[in-house]
């Protein structure tokens, strides 16, 4: 944003340096995971570990080009589930942070439901859900909005609540009305929190959707790690795994390239 | 400019007070603030504490008047006892005529404080648009609002920031926002706490003058908070001295120098008497309060 316009001018720094220093978030990580491949592929080769075992990398992507196809439509399916999960259980942990913001009972007498339904095991409900709602998107949603709701819940409560005193002062003096205040203060404010609860919650949305596939065997990541365990088809399973790894990454950096533009006001939106 | 001065001419204070600062004969405008036998107290665990004791004040319409005392005497407690943001635990106080909450319905206060509170998602504009789109006051005339945010920002000298952000502006700048955005709907009362406290002096002195300007142009009547002696004389019409644990009003001392006022009164030998007066007031009152200070500071060399 326009922040930058101030940033003073470092003498002497060239432009090859800049461009370098800019480059270093993308370059830096990358790096890091080629050098953990390496060191996996060269350990496998070395060890001469077998396939059905840890298969190598390079086996892994042998495996991955072989049926594109395949994983596109499996990632397709649980990505749905994932995002709408976690749609439903943003929207659900709002409504009610907004009661238990406003008020102490409503808040106590609300807490310990919704930590039940945090240490509910996905497991112990998911069939359940399979004998409720069929094998369709219905119970892989609800899975991932039950393990995705809490974090989003106790995050949006403290930035609820999270306001500056002073700016409060200031529009209570000039008799704000509790709407105005809710809208013009305490939503911007709970951003920053909304968004440290969505970091947490969107990798657990692609869990709690692949549970579910797993669990129920519909179709989806899930179900492909279930087919290639049953298969001994090592090479599948971490095919899944890399694929999942992909999309958890892109979400996560979807998510920080969105709260650096919504947070520039915030002194958390340096980072990912 | 017109004032709603009738509005609050129903409940009009005790005569001997208004003959003082009636403006002219047949016209009676109520004192911004009265206060009398004011006292505030709070909990700290099972313990009451007392931050102001039997304070008595009163503002008149379109004075400038400044609190001075040392930390923790209570007067940030009776500026948000004013504001109708603290609730007196006994004793009146009357705002413009009315009660605190009347005037806040009135939309007749503006409150600037020392870490001002800015919303730091909104630009400078946005901010003090902030103040006109709460009161409603220019409510489906855009243009009109966005003038008279313009019209503010030129007056306290930031036009030229108009779209930086708070994050992007020095202390001295976002006080300069807060004070336009205090002023946006023509507040009758404004309530400074300790405004220019966090900054360093020399913008300390820069938005001192600054604030002497606007506040010439504007006259509205002020309530301003300060811990600096030198501040309070060169703003004010009429220092209030309180001293402190419990908060209590030590004494009042009328500042009759000429306005407008300028960097240069401070040179002046009246302005320098007023301090020392004040000055002299603050360490008796410290003295009384704790005698082992005065021999301790003397040992320390203070």
């Amino acid at each position: 944003m326009a922040r930058e316009r101030l940033d003073p001018a470092v003498p002497g720094q060239t432009l090859r340096r800049r461009a370098l220093r800019s480059a270093l978030p993308v370059v830096a990580p990358l790096l890091a995971s080629a050098l953990l491949l390496a060191v996996w592929e060269a350990w496998v080769r070395a060890r001469d570990v077998k396939e059905y075992l840890l298969p190598a990398p390079s086996a892994v992507l042998v495996a991955l080009a072989e049926e594109p196809g395949r994983y596109a439509e499996a990632a397709r399916l649980s990505l749905q589930a994932a995002l709408g999960g976690l749609a439903l259980a943003s929207l659900g942990a709002f409504i009610l942070a907004v009661f238990m913001a406003h008020s102490r009972v409503l808040e106590r007498a609300l807490y310990p439901p919704a930590l039940a339904l945090k240490v509910t095991p996905i497991v112990a409900v998911a069939p359940l859900f399979t004998i409720w709602f069929g094998f369709g998107l219905a119970p892989k949603i609800l899975i991932a909005a039950m393990i995705t709701f809490f974090p989003m819940l106790v995050n949006t409560v403290i930035g609820l609540r999270s306001v500056d005193p002073r700016a409060h002062d200031f529009l209570r003096a000039l008799n704000a009305s509790r709407w105005q205040v809710f809208w013009r203060l305490r939503v911007p404010s709970s951003l920053p929190y909304v968004f440290a609860g969505l970091r947490i919650s969107v990798p657990l949305s692609l869990i709690g959707a692949v549970v579910a596939e797993f669990l129920s065997g519909s179709a989806g990541m899930g179900q492909l790690i279930l087919i290639a365990n049953g298969d001994f088809d090592t090479p599948v399973l971490f095919g899944a795994v890399f694929v999942l790894a992909a999309m958890g990454i892109t979400l996560t950096a979807t998510v920080a390239v969105v709260e650096r533009r919504v947070l520039f006001w915030h002194d958390s939106s340096s980072g990912i | 400019m017109a004032r709603p001065s009738g509005r609050y001419s129903s409940q009009s204070s005790p005569a001997g007070i208004l003959a003082i600062t009636s403006p002219g004969p047949g016209v009676r405008v109520p004192p911004a603030v009265e206060v009398r036998g004011l006292t505030h107290s709070y909990r700290v665990g099972d313990r009451p504490v007392t931050a102001l004791d039997g304070i008595d004040l009163t503002v008149n319409d379109g004075e400038f008047v400044a609190v001075v005392g040392p930390s923790g005497c209570g007067k940030t407690t009776l500026l948000g006892v004013v504001a109708g943001l603290l609730e007196p635990t006994s004793g009146q106080v009357s705002v413009l005529g009315g009660s605190s909450a009347s005037a806040r319905e009135a939309r007749a206060l503006g409150l600037v404080t020392q870490d001002p509170g800015l919303l730091p998602w909104l630009n400078v504009t946005s901010n003090v648009r902030l103040t006109l789109d709460i009161t409603g006051g220019f409510t489906g005339r855009g243009a009109d609002a966005g003038e008279r945010v313009r019209e503010l920002l030129e007056r306290v000298g930031i036009a030229q920031f108009a779209r930086y952000f708070p994050g992007q502006l020095s202390g001295g700048m976002r006080q300069r926002v807060a004070l336009a955005r205090a002023l946006a709907h023509r507040p009758r009362l404004l309530l400074m706490d300790e405004p220019f406290g966090a900054l360093d002096e020399l913008s300390r002195e820069e938005m001192r003058l600054e604030l002497l300007r606007v506040w010439e142009q504007e006259r509205t009547s002020v309530v301003f908070v300060t811990h600096s002696i030198r501040e309070a004389v060169l703003l004010a019409d009429r220092v209030v001295v309180m001293n402190g644990r419990p908060g209590r009003v030590m004494a009042e001392v009328a500042i009759e120098l000429e306005r407008p006022r300028s960097a240069l009164l401070e040179e002046s030998p009246p302005y320098r008497d007023l301090v020392a007066q004040i000055r002299n007031l603050l360490s008796a009152g410290a003295d009384r309060l704790d005698p082992l200070r005065s021999a301790e500071q003397g040992a320390h060399g203070a």
